[in-house]
Parts: structure tokens; sequence; C-alpha cells
């Protein structure tokens, strides 16, 4: 069988061994920042774009006046919630601290600003963001990302030099150590629950657990501070034959409609 | 020389703006348009309509702008689509012998369903370990069912459009002289 030489498969094969070569030992990385770089600002102005037309036909199915008003109630609830558990958190460590001789600050986090660019299609269920900081802005796995108010959305996967990939805390194994805000602090180990709750799992039998006690990470686990809201038990799985005891835990935020988040670095 | 240069950039432009668009504007949508593979329709467009020669160009550029933004291994977006436009050139070389409406439709269809298939291997093997085989999943199911129709819905279109810029799409008669 006879080969043409500008046969556009082989030429394609060959292309594609190249750009896999050069990526592979890092020569095509220049380049491939100064293009994400180039083009993530009207990436994140085509998501937001994306972003509205996908609240507008959201709101079509619901009175204007009304969405807008439980609008408003859902962000005073998540204010509120995130004000009042920072007020307990606040008081308890005060409470310790007043009992040591010499106080140290816990609380000396950094947070990066970042724009999303686009929802992260390789996330399982499309349950994943993508944002404008990567690692030259100190980002690396496992950090906290927040959203305006202050309530943990997610938490840093990987990162690129210019971009950096997260889960939402409602994706499958988007894992992050908890703890509820009862008397007893009980502890345990939240991930996503087909993308649309958290499920808090990890709760010894013997603890009391009642529907509406917020959610907070337990800051175990290093890159996460204390303290961070993930949100509310909305109910109580407690089987008397298991070990562990479960929580189904809903976001106070809609998490599909974040455009700007913070991460947090310890 | 200056009209094939105009071209080169002209298309290198347009695929930037196609795998932007990908990327950011489409997964923004709800659901059932987020799920519009912009890509692969004009990919396979030109396919049927032009060549196979710069439907594989198109393939191969747009899945690198998709693999460098996208946190998928380097080359996955590459494979997918280049593969996908394979399948298409094999199934239009072989067994499609004109260029009706139902051939463009099965085309794409074809198109779709290989992209699906080749994108679920391939996170199967290299991306989720431990999990399902990517036929047994309720998501892939979804995933190609809401795709086919966005596709297949949008070759509609483009079809009716290209009817009505040219004559070479227009049916025609053979009338007894």
């Amino acid at each position: 069988m006879k080969i043409k030489k500008d046969n556009p498969l082989i030429l394609a094969v060959v292309v594609v061994g190249l750009l896999l070569f050069f990526h592979g030992i890092g020569w095509l990385r220049p380049l491939e920042n100064i293009l994400t770089a180039a083009v993530k600002p009207l990436a994140g102005v085509l998501y937001g774009w994306g972003g509205a037309l996908d609240r507008a036909a959201a709101d079509e199915s619901d009175p204007a006046v009304l969405k807008a008003r439980i609008d408003d109630l859902n962000n005073e609830v998540a204010a509120l919630t995130v004000a009042s558990s920072q007020a307990a958190e606040t008081a308890d460590e005060n409470r310790k601290l007043r009992a040591l001789v010499d106080f140290r600050a816990e609380h000396d986090w950094q947070t990066v600003a970042a724009a999303v660019i686009a929802r992260d299609e390789a996330a399982e269920g499309g349950r994943g963001l993508i944002i404008n900081r990567g690692s030259r802005d100190g980002l690396r796995s496992g950090l906290a990302v927040v959203n305006e108010s202050g309530l943990i959305v997610g938490q840093v996967l990987e990162t690129k030099d210019a971009t950096a990939q997260i889960c939402l805390t409602t994706s499958p194994h988007c894992q992050l150590a908890a703890a509820l805000q009862n008397q007893a602090k009980t502890q345990g180990l939240t991930d996503g629950d087909l993308g649309l709750t958290i499920r808090m799992s990890y709760i010894p039998q013997l603890e009391k657990v009642a529907v509406g006690d917020t959610v907070i990470t337990s800051g175990l686990g290093g890159s996460i501070p204390r303290g961070l809201v993930i949100g509310r038990v909305t109910s109580v799985k407690n089987e008397s034959n298991e070990v562990w005891q479960e929580a189904t835990i809903e976001p106070l935020v809609d998490l599909n409609r974040l455009t700007v988040v913070a991460v947090i670095i310890p | 020389m200056l009209r094939r240069t105009i071209q080169a950039i002209l298309f290198v432009i347009a695929v930037s703006a196609a795998a932007l668009i990908q990327f950011s504007f489409l997964p923004a949508l709800p659901a059932w348009p987020a799920a519009f593979n912009l890509v692969l329709v004009a990919a396979v467009f030109i396919l049927f309509f032009f060549d196979f020669r710069p439907a594989l160009v198109f393939a191969l550029l747009a899945g690198v702008w998709l693999d460098i933004l996208a946190f998928n291994f380097f080359s996955f977006h590459i494979l997918t689509l280049s593969l996908s436009v394979l399948v298409a050139y094999g199934i239009l070389r072989s067994w499609l012998t004109n260029r009706s409406l139902y051939a463009w439709l099965l085309l794409m269809a074809a198109a779709t369903i290989s992209h699906e298939a080749v994108a679920g291997l391939l996170r199967y093997l290299f991306v989720y370990d431990g999990r399902s085989f990517f036929l047994f999943t309720a998501t892939f199911w979804i995933q190609l069912l809401r795709q086919s129709a966005d596709n297949v819905g949008a070759a509609l279109i483009l079809f009716a459009l290209a009817a009505a810029a040219t004559r070479r799409l227009r049916p025609f008669f053979l009338e007894p002289a």
C-alpha cells in the first residue's frame, strides 16, 4: 500500500504527536500561558452572558417581583447565618483566648479574589468551576473558596499558572472536614450528593444532630480555616444498626450563580 | 497568496472564537442548551459542505484551544474532536451517497455519538478512577440525549440556511422531455 506524503491523517498524527511531546517537556507552557492570559477577560465576559441567560430562563417560571423578593430574603438569611456563626465562633474563641495568657490571632488569612470564567465540564456532572487565578497568584490544591458573603462554596482541585479548577461543595468527592455548631461541636466529613445537596457523614451515633443546625468547616486537615459556613442541616438519617449517622445539608447560596469568589490562603 | 493568508487568518479567528464560546459561554447556559457542541457541529459542517482537510484542521486547532483552557488531560479534546471527524468522514465516504438533509442529519448524529463515546471512554480510562463503565452510567446517556438533540437541531437550522444560500442543496427532478 502506497502512503501519500501529504495525507492529512499522517500530518494530523505527526502534529498531535509533536504537540503532546512539546507539552510533556514543557516547551508549550509559555505559549499556553500567553494564550490563556489573552482570552481570560473575554472568557469572563462570555461566562457572564451565559449566566445572565441562565438566570433569565430560570426567572420565566416565577413572577419577577416574588423572585426578587425571595432572592433578597435568601441573601439576608445567608448573611445573617454567616454573621451568627461568626459571632458564635468569635465568642467561643474569645472565651478560650481569655483563658490563655498570650493572645494569638488565629484568623491571619490572606484572600485572593477571582472571577469565574467557565463551568468545568471535566468535573463529574459539570459541578465545578474554572477561575481566573492560578499558581502564579499563590493558589494551590486544597484551598478553600468562598463567595462574597464568606460562605465556603468549594475547594481548589488543581491549578495551572493562570487558572484554577475548583470543585463545588455539592460535587461528589469534594470533601471537607466539618463540624456542627451545636453544644458538642460534632465533627464529620462532608461531600457532595448528586450535585444538589451536601452529605455529612461519619457522625458518631451518640451525637445529637438537629434539623436547622449550621455546619461549618472544622479546620482539620490544614489548608481550610475553621468557621466557614458550609450550610444548614435539612434532614438526619439515623439507623440504629449503623455505626455512623448521616445528615443532609443544604448550601445557603445557589452555587450555579457564582461569578466572583475568593480563595483563602492560610 | 495574500488571499490565502487572509483566509487562513480568518479561519484561525473563527476556530478560536468557536473554542472560546464552547469553553465559557455554552456551559453557563441552562442544562439543555449547555450540551450543544458548537465546535463539533462546525467541524462536521465543514466536512459535509467543504472538505475533510479543513474539517480536520478545525477539529485539531479547536482541540488545542480547549486543551489549553480546560482541565482535562492535554490531548483530550484533540482526540475526541479529531476522532469524531474521522468517524464522520468514514461514514460520509462509505455509506452516504448524496448531500441530502437526511445524510446531513445522520452524519451529525453519528459524529455526536462517536464524540460522546470517545469522551466517555477517555474519562473512564484516564480521569475517573474506580467508577462504573461509562455506558452503565445515567450521566452519559442523559448528556448524549441532550447533545444529540441540540446538535441535530442546530444541523437542521444550518442546512436550511445553507440551502437558502446556495442552489446546490435544492432538490431537482428529472422531467420527461
